[in-house]
């Protein structure tokens, strides 16, 4: 029975183009681009961007603040050049006396491009602001006669950098590169989204049966429908199961292959597992609880599909939870897939048992209490199917 | 109490919506003999999926009883889920399947013997004729071969009930006598069928008896073993009096030009005919008619 079940859902999602490409090749779309869209470094960034600069830039102290922009990678132009510009930086008259003087203020205006994303605006801020704290070193190294008299202007930025250089003051403990790979972030979330976008076919599934009388008909077998429910649940589990193999075949190997990171083992084989079930699980749950109360397919695409792309967006897929603001974060925290790509990150990571156990045994309750809802509400509904 | 030859019978069964003030259903007493061919007819809304609901066990009459004589120990759901077949009107299978992947998942469902299964399905193939298509996916067969494997379906749960809901709609004549035929032979091999339709010629040619509802109540009732038999005349419309020339016969209806007599034997049908004979060129038309399932239906809503 559970075995001709299976095959019969498996047939139904095979032979349903739409079920295939949100189930694999969604996820595995999503955990390419964002990869690759994470895999852009900051000096990748800061190399892609031109700052003007206009004003006394070419007083001395002008020349040199180019030359300490420049050193964090961008491309300085002067006003002469033609070129798009991501930001201006005006140096007013009197800036090379007040920068060691500290007196008044609004010596260099800084202005931003509209186009400029948060992170890129902050980066340009940033930067201005180290090579300003550099220029002023360079100030107060000139006037004590640090330099000497045949040194170039190269030459002298050079000492300045060596000089503000702090590295020793730190001592890195090195990580494995996987923990930095972009992948550790991207893989796992991406997998996670396309395990719960399973709601999508199981709704529709239930809505035909529903529509073109075959739940009708199979309330006359010698099987209840608590029954049947759970056996389409435990189907779904088997087929979740493959297709979660399968993303993690292709996310663990093949994406970190095509997009040159480097590849993502998994330390605590045992955590998982455990996490694959507990994952499938939830959002099997989850699923048949969207599915049971959805009676259209318009409101399974709504209402399943659109409760998925927000838990993703709430869950930090799309924007990394370390930057949302602590209320949003916070909400995060309650969301399963959430839980689920933590897990993931976990046994990648190499965490203990005992540290995914938080977030196994929550995923564990979601999944419970979802299931147990929906099987309510499904045998609620069954009761009232009349003939025709 | 159980009967012999019965298949269900519903006594003073009535039954009404959760919210309504008013019963969808009132005092029906139906009995459905096994091995018989019944069909459950009337205009939309009259309570016959309603009916049909509470006979399958879908809902709960408020009063009165619905009994399934071989498993009157049994709750109707209970003997719904032993003995009854449901063919509704849709196509009630997975149209990505083919039709063999269809019947072996419903055949599991019905938890037959593991090794008993293939024997049923290739029994219901061939009973259906479906055998040379049965690896055709099933949303790719014609309307005609979607309606058989509907059927097909129902007959691999080796039911004894059958309730049927218009299983012709929508295909060809020759597709429809298949499936006629196909009823046919289910009844002579002894299933009970309970068949719904607005086709009359149909519930004409398979049931032995009808039920006809309307507002929720059965308003009639025939069956093969009451045949009736009734006169139509049509004469010129200036001929009223010629009513007066049939002080015996029983008017079932009557409208400007024409009249419907009730015939209750061979020796009223000889003396009517000789009384109209007495009107001579009055007379347009005169056509008998056997058990008209249509007369039963038309005149019944003419009387409402």
């Amino acid at each position: 029975m559970l075995l001709q079940s299976v095959k019969k859902e498996a047939i139904l999602i095979c032979n349903d183009l739409h079920s295939v490409g949100v189930l694999l090749l969604l996820p595995i779309s999503f955990m390419l681009i964002m990869t690759f869209a994470m895999s852009e470094q900051y000096s990748n960034l800061a190399s892609k961007m031109t700052i003007k600069l206009v004003g006394q830039s070419h007083s001395a102290h002008g020349a040199a603040l180019s030359r300490y922009v420049s050193g964090h990678g961008f491309k300085v132009v002067t006003e002469r050049a033609i070129t798009e510009i991501d930001a201006t930086i005006e140096i007013k008259d009197g800036f090379d006396r007040a920068l060691l003087l500290r007196s008044g203020g609004g010596h260099i205006e800084l202005t931003l491009a509209d186009k400029l994303s948060p992170q890129a605006q902050t980066l340009i801020k940033e930067s201005i602001k180290v090579s300003l704290s550099k220029l002023k070193l360079h100030a107060y190294m000139d006037d004590l006669g640090d330099f000497e008299a045949s040194m170039s202007l190269d030459e002298k930025v050079s000492l300045v950098n060596a000089s503000a250089d702090v590295d020793y003051l730190i001592v890195h403990h090195e990580t494995k590169a996987v923990l930095k790979a972009p992948t550790l972030y991207s893989v796992p979330s991406w997998m996670v989204f396309g395990i719960y976008f399973i709601v999508l076919p199981i709704s529709i599934t239930l809505i035909n049966e529903k529509q073109n009388g075959t739940l009708i008909r199979i309330k006359t077998y010698p099987i209840s429908t608590s029954r049947y429910f759970s056996n389409k649940a435990l189907s779904y589990g088997v087929l979740s199961l493959l297709q979660w193999l399968t993303l993690s075949v292709v996310g663990l190997m093949l994406v970190p292959l095509i997009t040159g990171q480097p590849m993502l083992g998994i330390d605590n084989i045992p955590l998982y597992i455990c996490a694959g079930l507990m994952v499938v699980f939830s959002a099997i749950g989850f699923a048949f609880l969207i599915a049971s109360m959805v009676s259209t397919y318009d409101q399974a695409i709504v209402l399943g599909g659109g409760i998925n792309i927000l838990m993703a967006a709430l869950s930090g897929f799309m924007v990394p939870v370390d930057i949302m603001p602590q209320q949003l974060a916070d909400l995060a925290s309650f969301s399963p897939m959430y839980w689920s790509g933590d897990v993931i990150r976990q046994a990648i990571a190499g965490a203990t048992m005992i540290d995914g156990a938080k977030n196994l045994l929550a995923l564990g309750l979601f999944g419970l209490i979802s299931f147990a809802i929906a099987l309510v509400i499904f045998n609620v509904k069954s009761r009232k199917l009349l003939w025709n | 109490m159980s009967q012999p030859n019965v298949a269900i019978s519903a006594t003073h069964v009535s039954f009404k919506y959760p919210g309504n003030d008013y019963y969808s259903l009132n005092d029906i007493s139906v009995t459905i003999k096994a091995g018989s061919c019944t069909g459950i007819i009337g205009p939309n809304g009259a309570g016959k999926s309603t009916f049909i609901s509470l006979l399958c066990g879908l809902l709960i009459p408020e009063k009165g009883q619905i009994i399934y004589h071989d498993c009157a120990e049994l709750s109707i759901e209970q003997a719904v889920k032993n003995q009854v077949a449901l063919i509704p009107q849709e196509y009630a299978f997975y149209p990505q399947l083919t039709i063999k992947q269809n019947l072996d998942y419903f055949v599991a469902l019905s938890e037959r013997d593991k090794y008993k299964r293939p024997q049923i399905i290739s029994q219901t193939l061939a009973q259906c004729a479906l055998s040379d298509v049965a690896h055709r996916k099933a949303q790719s067969l014609s309307g005609g071969y979607k309606r058989r494997l509907n059927i097909a379906i129902a007959l691999s749960k080796q039911p004894t009930i059958i309730f049927l809901d218009e299983p012709t709609v929508g295909i060809d004549p020759i597709s429809r006598q298949h499936i006629i035929d196909l009823l046919l032979s289910l009844k002579k091999a002894g299933k009970t069928l309970i068949y719904t339709s607005h086709m009359l010629n149909e519930v004409e040619q398979i049931c032995d008896e009808v039920v006809l509802l309307n507002h929720g109540q059965a308003i009639a009732t025939s069956s093969n073993d009451n045949q009736q038999m009734f006169l139509s005349v049509e004469f010129m419309p200036s001929s009223q009096a010629i009513t007066q020339l049939l002080p015996s016969a029983d008017i079932v209806s009557q409208q400007e030009g024409s009249l419907e007599i009730k015939i209750k034997d061979n020796a009223d049908l000889k003396q009517q005919l000789l009384a109209l004979s007495q009107a001579g060129p009055l007379i347009k038309n005169l056509h008998f008619s056997q058990n008209s399932i249509d007369h039963l239906y038309f005149n019944s809503y003419r009387g409402q």
